[in-house]
This record gives structure tokens, C-alpha cells and sequence, in this order.
């Protein structure tokens, strides 16, 4: 227990003296009877777990005022996801898009001969122009980011140097084009401007298509395509691009995919094939089917000023 | 036992009777760990005034001095499963008391407002009451309030460690080995600041020392 110091007996009062009154200073036995009860009340309240905050917002109740709303926003969720994931998958190339928009318009009634636009995220050029560029400058690298072309005048088979699959992602149809591009190296009478005119506007007009006197040709760089030419490597599974496969004229698609397929036959009856890129080849067709259906489904929702519509 | 034998091996600086009071303690804690909560009761009713005088003289307010009592004792009780017995009960709930109560003080530091408890008059009291009056044409009462004033503003002059010390010492009657204990210090710091706590004591109560 506390040491009780004596009182100093000399008369003489000392800190310590002072201090045992401080020592004195005590609450009165009632204070203690208030203490209790305030200390049970503290108890008590430490224990009760504290509200929480969220606790205080009524969300059960919230829940039940929307109830009656959740069909609605349910549909209007749906939607909106729908909206999201048709714009992201639109905007993935949107190159292409702009290229299957072009061909779509020159297709219902534009002359042939009109320019046609590339358009990518960084420039535009028009090909009239580019071929005008090549015949006066003695060496011009055009240079678009998807599309590399080396032109030199000089040479009359013009040489045309593609990156792996450039041209392919942005033309589906353009490894049939290409190849003729291939072939048409070994025809010196043909310039560039020439060819380039000639297989834009197979690809702008199909129905002028049996107009063009190369479909022979076209045929054997397919036939070459599919033997794999080691001096153009043509990734036709890159070609695969569903918005502007969606955009091309059904005739024009029925004819490439004719095209391929006899390609297939022809590289199945050679003996030194390439199985390699025959799979490819077959990849390409079952994709194109896939993307095909698959766009019938994505064509089911329309977008027209504020309104979303969708067809059963 | 293993437990107890810890505990008053740690008690051993102190007295045979807060050993004695050390291993009871444990006892009464192990029937609160095991879920008997209202043997705690038992701790508060022993230990309130001891634990009230040592914040009321460290805050000089008994209202805050009431509040930060029952707060401690509501810590105690919180983390009473955390006390492993390794020093005394009473040690471990006096250093949660004086934590609260130095929280405090360092919390309301601009604010300090006096709130006293009346003297309680015993003859070792009174006698020094009786010297400080003689031949004083004063009356009691109105001398006893002034002294103690004068006693509480001294007190708040003292550094925090060094009113802690006097507290624990002088007024709660502590050994130096508990109060290095509480403070966790050494026991040559606990006598320095108590030396040097009491000479600034006298300066500030030299009219009333030197008679």
C-alpha cells in the first residue's frame, strides 16, 4: 500500500510536507457510485459493435424502390455493353473501315477511274496522285504506315517491296492483286501506273471484273501463292479483316473464295505442294465463313442518331 | 505456476506485499481470460482510486481524471487476453493509465482548466494544515483553496516526465524500480528526475516552504 510519510515534527514544512496534501485530494464516496454507472454505460458501448458507415445509407431499401425498374435497366444495361462492344470492335482498324466505306460508295455508281482514298491514322494520299508522284521523281518511297511502296521509273517492271502482310491487313483481296503485281514483273511493257489502275479498278468496279484480261494471270499467282514464292511472302491469313470482308460486294466474295478454292485443288494435284500454306489457305476460308456469321449477328444492331435499334 | 513464478520474479525489486498482490492479480486475470468477465470487477474496485489519483494528479481536473479512468480500465479490459503475465497486473495497467492520461495532456496542452477534489482531512494532513495557518490571520478554507492552486499550477509547470515522477513517487507512492518500470527507464533516471522535479517544486512553493 502507499507509504504514509510522517508529519515533519520540526516545525518546518517541507516539499514532501506539501505534497502529502496533494496526496489528500480525493473525490468524495458518492463520486464512486457515478463512476460505476458511467463505466458499465462505456462497457456497454465498447462492446455493441460500432455501425458502419454504409450501414447508414438504407441500400436494402434503395434495392427495393428499384425493384421495379430492374427489367428496364437491365435491357438498358445490355444495350449500352452491346454499344460498347460494337464500337471497340469497329474501331480496331479503322483504316479498313474508311477503305470499306470508299468501296462501298465507288461501288453504287461511281465511275471506275475515280480516285480511290487510302485513308490511315496519319495521312492520306490518293492512288492518281501516287502514280503521277511515281513517273516524275526518279525514286519515291511512299510511305503510308500500313502501305510501303518502292517505285523506280527507270525500271519497267516496277519493283514493289511490301512489309509482311501490309497491304494483305488492309485489302482482304489483295494477295490475288499482289500476285499479278508479281507477274506483271516479267511484263516490261506494263508500268506501274498501268497495273496500279488496273487492279484498283477490279477491286473498286467488280462488276467490271471480267472486263480485265489478267484473270489468267491472277489465277497462277494464286496457284504461286499457294506453292509458297519465297520472294513475296503474302500472309494470306492476315487478309482476314470481317469489316471490310462485310463491306465487299457478295459477288466479289464468292469469286475470291472461288478463286482460293481452285487454287487449293490445284495445289493439292501437285506433288511438291506446300501443306503448310494449303492449311493456311483453309484457315482463311473457314474464318471468312465464321466472320461472315458472325457479322449477320453483329448487322442485327443498328445505330441511327440517338436511338439503338435491333432486329429479330 | 510457470506464469506466476514470472510474475514474481519480475516483482521481486518490489515490496512482499505487491508480490503478494501481484500473484493474486494473475489469478483474477486467468478467470477474466478464461470468460469469467465480472471477476474483473474485482481489479476495478482495487485499483480505481490508485489509478484516479495518479491521472487527477497529472491532469489536475477530476472530471478528466473520471473519463480517462474508465477508459483505461476499458483498455485493460479490452486487451486483457494480450497480458501474458510478465510483469504485474497492477504495473500493466498503471502504464495504460498513464499513456491515456499523457495522451491526453498532449492533446488539450493550450487547454488547462483546474477542477480540484476537496482535501480529505487526516491528522498527518491536518497538522501540516495547522502549521502553514499558525498565527495567520487567514481564514482556513480560503488558505487551503490558495495552497492548493498554488500546489496544482506548480505541478503543471514540471515537464511531463518529471511531474510523472512526483506523481508516482510522491503521491501514489511507488518505488523507483516500478515507476523505471512504468516508465520504462532506468532506475538512476527515475531518482535524477526526481531530484531535479523537487528542487523546481521548491523554487515555485518557496513562500509556503520556508517557514
Amino acid at each position: 500500500m502507499i507509504n504514509q510519510p510522517k508529519p515533519t515534527e520540526s516545525g518546518k514544512v517541507t516539499i514532501e510536507d506539501l505534497l502529502r496534501l496533494k496526496r489528500a485530494e480525493r473525490p468524495a464516496p458518492e463520486f464512486w457510485t457515478t463512476f460505476e454507472q458511467e463505466l458499465r454505460v462505456k462497457q456497454l458501448a465498447a462492446i455493441v459493435e460500432k455501425r458502419q458507415w454504409w450501414v447508414a445509407l438504407r441500400l436494402p431499401q434503395a434495392g427495393r424502390t428499384l425493384a421495379r425498374f430492374q427489367v428496364p435497366m437491365g435491357a438498358a444495361a445490355v444495350l449500352a455493353l452491346s454499344f460498347v462492344v460494337v464500337n471497340e470492335y469497329r474501331s480496331l482498324s479503322p483504316a479498313a473501315s474508311v477503305l470499306a466505306e470508299t468501296y462501298s460508295t465507288q461501288s453504287s455508281g461511281e465511275s471506275a477511274s475515280a480516285p480511290v482514298v487510302i485513308a490511315s491514322s496519319e495521312s492520306t494520299l490518293t492512288v492518281d496522285a501516287a502514280n503521277h508522284f511515281a513517273k516524275a521523281a526518279p525514286t519515291v518511297i511512299a510511305s503510308i504506315p500500313s502501305l510501303q511502296t518502292v517505285v523506280e521509273p527507270s525500271v519497267s517492271a516496277d519493283v514493289v517491296s511490301f512489309g509482311p502482310g501490309d497491304l494483305t491487313a488492309m485489302i482482304p483481296w489483295a494477295a490475288t492483286s499482289q500476285a499479278a503485281v508479281v507477274e506483271k514483273q516479267s511484263a516490261p511493257s506494263v508500268t506501274l501506273g498501268e497495273l496500279s489502275q488496273v487492279h484498283f479498278a477490279s477491286v473498286v468496279n467488280p462488276g467490271r471484273d471480267h472486263d480485265f484480261d489478267g484473270q489468267v494471270e491472277l489465277d497462277h499467282a494464286v496457284a504461286s501463292i499457294s506453292q509458297g514464292a519465297p520472294e513475296l511472302p503474302v500472309d494470306v491469313a492476315e487478309a482476314v479483316e470481317p469489316v471490310v470482308a462485310r463491306a465487299l460486294p457478295t459477288s466479289t466474295r464468292e469469286m475470291r473464295r472461288n478463286r482460293i478454292l481452285a487454287s487449293l485443288v490445284v495445289a493439292d494435284s501437285t506433288p511438291d505442294s506446300d501443306h503448310s500454306r494449303i492449311t493456311q489457305v483453309r484457315e482463311v476460308l473457314a474464318s471468312t465463313l465464321d466472320d461472315g456469321r458472325l457479322y449477320d449477328t453483329v448487322s442485327r444492331i443498328g445505330m441511327g442518331g440517338d436511338r439503338l435499334t435491333l432486329k429479330f | 505456476m510457470n506464469a506466476i513464478s514470472k510474475v514474481l520474479t519480475k516483482t521481486l525489486v518490489a515490496s512482499p506485499e505487491r508480490q503478494l498482490e501481484a500473484g493474486s492479480d494473475w489469478m483474477v486475470v486467468q478467470r477474466v481470460q478464461a470468460g469469467d468477465v465480472a471477476a474483473f470487477d474485482q481489479l476495478i474496485l482495487k485499483y480505481r482510486e490508485r489509478v484516479y489519483a495518479m491521472i487527477y494528479n497529472m491532469t489536475s481536473n477530476r472530471e478528466d481524471a473520471a473519463d480517462l479512468t474508465q477508459d483505461s480500465f476499458i483498455k485493460a479490459f479490452q486487451s486483457i487476453n494480450r497480458f501474458q503475465g510478465q510483469s504485474s497486473f497492477f504495473t500493466w495497467l498503471y502504464r495504460i493509465a498513464l499513456n491515456s492520461a499523457l495522451t491526453h495532456i498532449r492533446k488539450n496542452k493550450l487547454r488547462s482548466f483546474f477542477s480540484f477534489d476537496k482535501i480529505q482531512e487526516d491528522p498527518s494532513v491536518s497538522a501540516v494544515l495547522n502549521q502553514l495557518t499558525d498565527n495567520k490571520d487567514v481564514q482556513r478554507d480560503v488558505f487551503v483553496s490558495e495552497l492548493q492552486e498554488k500546489l496544482n499550477e506548480a505541478m503543471l509547470k514540471l515537464s511531463i516526465p518529471h511531474r510523472t515522477v512526483v506523481t508516482l513517487f510522491e503521491i501514489d507512492g511507488l518505488s523507483h524500480e516500478e515507476i523505471a518500470e512504468i516508465m520504462d527507464c532506468s532506475v538512476g533516471t527515475v531518482r535524477s528526475r526526481l531530484h531535479y522535479a523537487k528542487q523546481l517544486l521548491q523554487a515555485q512553493l518557496q513562500s509556503y516552504v520556508r517557514r
